[in-house]
């Protein structure tokens, strides 16, 4: 894993992009989760906690942070992302994400909503809300 | 069934009662395919196009959507022209799906009326606000209408799917139930030829039966019976009209008119073996071929014992004059014989007189079958002629009285003589009639017969008695004599009558013998008297011809019985 994280680390290369990490309300009793199911849940793809809740999708619209999400934890650039949003819209299937504008916003939501789930700046991670370890 | 009458008519109505089976089949299978053909024109028309149709609007929609997401995601105007002309193709589509649906199927109309009405309204939303929206850069900003759009589609899409679905189930569900009813036809077909079958065949074999083989049957039976020489009786009560039976009819009619024209064999041996005559018939070479029932009882044979025997067996000769030979030649040349006297040979070897009478008949084709004999045996009708003599008192040939009215007249002058004390004679005369003068054939002893009774006659007195009392042997009473001269004087006279020639061809000399007897002094009874010229008579028979001599008591009385005299 961490192999393949520095691999795509130097496939851009050029951009020395921040750490990203996921974050979920403190209520929510899981600690980790796989690289696919992180995937699967921010591509609309699996809609609910384990124990039924439905997820509630944060995006942080920051562009830094937006870029590197979509490289590190989705594989994909961020138009592809976009694409991949607009048609999730045009389609109507699933709830879309909600959209924050920074990091702090992401974790003022989070901290409130229980079934959140946001992404960040590993250095943003506050006791307000717990972080949610891709193993 | 009085239509059946002829047998044309009958042969005809089992043919069409097979044709109605066949009518029946071939109407049952039109009337199948009929239904067949029905349904298939439905799926053609109906079903086959609206599933057809349905998976093209199916597929139109798609690609609407696809240029939908095009030109929203892309912003591209172009994109969203190509989903407007989608829309027009998928509205016609729709509207020509209702149309046919409204004639048919009430369930898909009404489906299809709120689908059309339904797409109509997402087309109108969604190009309007996918037009809009991709004039803008970002259009997250309108995700709530965006997805109301792509929930509203999503549902369109499906019933889409749905309905698609639907229609095509209905075909093949279609296909499936003709498939069904073809094979549910074949089914029913198959039972209903066989049923056709069975009572066709019943039919035809109870009409055949009853109309044909039965009174054929009966017809056959008839003739059978007819031809045993049974009586035949009427033909069951039947349609004279009908064929057959007026067949049977006629054949009955035909018995019954052979039966007033012809006698039965039965009735023929019946007569024959009834009659009380004899019959015998002969074959052309005069063996005997059939021989009656009196016959057999009056030769004491059994039939077997005669038939094949030749003639000869049991036809004498004796008294014909002829041989058998000659008579049985006579018959087959042609001549009929009647009532010739003749004899036949009994099984004991006795002979009896019979009249015989024959006759030759012929076959149709001319030649000689055979001799047809009758006999009646005369033996009775011999013995009544004698008895009829006797009981006469005149004898028939010489018309002089017969030895019944001698005995009476004997009795008579003998109490005359008694009385009157005078002499009477009684002459017993035997005329000696040599066997050449017989054999020379009854005629000329008839004649010499007569002509000595006229001889008789003259040489007596008319009040005395000349009587015939045998063949050959007369009689004569000579009343109121003087002495026994007068007796002698008679006798001489008769003995010089006798002198002259007689003449009749074939006869000698006749001698003649006299035996006299005087009464009352020689008796006092007939009986006696006659006795005693009988003595006198055979004294003079012994004296060798032509003597007379008188009756002594001192002659040997003979014993000749008086009855016989």
């Amino acid at each position: 894993m961490l192999l393949l994280l520095l691999m795509l680390y130097g496939a851009p290369g050029s951009c020395l992009a921040a750490e990203i990490i996921l974050v979920v309300n403190h209520d929510n009793p899981l600690t980790g989760i796989t690289w696919r199911a992180a995937e699967r849940i921010f591509l609309s793809k699996k809609t609910e906690w384990t124990q039924g809740e439905h997820i509630h999708v944060v995006v942080n619209n920051e562009p830094e942070v937006y870029a590197s999400f979509c490289r590190d934890i989705l594989k994909k650039t961020s138009l592809q992302y976009l694409l991949y949003r607009k048609k999730m819209l045009f389609n109507g299937s699933g709830i879309p994400p909600r959209v924050m504008n920074n990091d702090e916003e992401v974790k003022d939501f989070v901290a409130s909503a229980k079934d959140a789930i946001g992404f960040i700046r590993q250095e943003s991670l506050d006791s307000r809300v717990k972080l949610l370890v891709i193993r | 069934m009085k239509i059946l009458n002829n047998i044309r008519t009958k042969v005809w109505s089992c043919v069409a009662i097979a044709l109605l089976g066949y009518l029946l089949a071939t109407i049952a299978t039109s009337i199948s395919n009929i239904r067949i053909t029905d349904s298939l024109t439905r799926l053609e028309a109906i079903h086959f196009p609206l599933a057809l149709k349905g998976g093209e609007i199916f597929t139109l929609f798609n690609e609407q959507t696809m240029h939908f997401e095009g030109g929203l995601i892309t912003g591209e105007t172009d994109e969203l022209a190509k989903a407007r002309e989608h829309h027009e193709e998928i509205s016609s589509l729709l509207n020509e799906m209702v149309q046919m649906a409204s004639s048919q199927d009430m369930s898909f109309y009404s489906q299809l009326l709120t689908l059309r009405d339904a797409y109509e309204d997402y087309f109108n939303l969604a190009a309007d606000q996918y037009m809009q929206m991709s004039q803008r850069t970002d259009i997250f900003e309108h995700t709530q209408l965006l997805l109301r759009i792509g929930k509203v589609r999503e549902r369109l899409l499906v019933k889409f799917k749905e309905i698609t679905g639907q229609l095509t189930e209905t075909v093949v569900n279609e296909i499936k139930n003709n498939k069904q009813r073809a094979a549910g036809n074949s089914r029913l077909l198959h039972l209903l030829f066989i049923a056709v079958l069975l009572i066709a065949t019943l039919a035809i074999n109870l009409l055949a039966n009853r109309q044909l083989i039965t009174p054929l049957k009966n017809l056959k039976e008839l003739i059978d019976n007819f031809g045993r020489g049974k009586t035949v009786e009427k033909p069951q009560i039947c349609d004279s009209a009908d064929e057959i039976c007026s067949l049977a009819l006629s054949f009955w009619g035909m018995t019954e008119e052979l039966k007033k024209i012809s006698v039965s064999r039965n009735y023929l041996d019946n007569i024959i073996n009834y009659m009380s005559d004899c019959l015998l018939v002969l074959s052309p070479t005069l063996s005997i071929t059939r021989v009656n029932q009196s016959a057999l009882n009056l030769l004491s044979y059994h039939e077997e014992e005669l038939l094949n025997q030749p003639a000869n067996h049991i036809f004498s000769e004796y008294g014909t004059g002829a041989t058998i030979q000659t008579i049985f030649e006579e018959l087959l040349q042609g001549k009929s014989i009647t009532n010739l006297e003749m004899m036949l040979r009994t099984r004991d070897n006795i002979l009896i007189s019979v009249l015989f009478s024959g006759t030759t008949f012929y076959s149709t084709s001319g030649t000689v079958e055979g001799v047809v004999c009758l006999a009646r045996d005369i033996r009775e009708l011999k013995g009544n002629l004698d008895n009829r003599e006797s009981m006469s008192n005149f004898d028939p040939l010489t018309h002089l009285p017969n030895h019944n009215l001698l005995h009476d007249r004997l009795e008579h002058t003998l109490r005359l003589a008694k009385r009157s004390q005078k002499l009477s004679a009684l002459l017993l005369i035997y005329l000696d009639l040599s066997s050449a003068i017989i054999d020379a054939g009854d005629d000329t002893g008839k004649l010499i017969l007569q002509e000595a009774a006229k001889r008789f006659l003259q040489s007596v007195r008319e009040t005395d008695t000349v009587a015939r009392m045998k063949r050959n042997q007369f009689a004569i009473i000579l009343t109121n004599l003087n002495d026994q001269q007068d007796a002698k004087l008679v006798a001489g006279k008769i003995m010089q009558e006798f002198h002259l020639p007689f003449h009749i061809f074939g006869s000698g000399d006749l001698i003649l013998s006299i035996g006299i007897t005087l009464f009352p002094s020689d008796g006092s009874n007939g009986s006696t008297l006659l006795r005693n010229a009988d003595t006198a008579l055979t004294e003079a028979k012994k004296q060798g011809g032509n003597f007379y001599s008188f009756y002594t008591s001192t002659m040997p009385t003979t014993q000749t019985d008086i009855n016989s005299i």
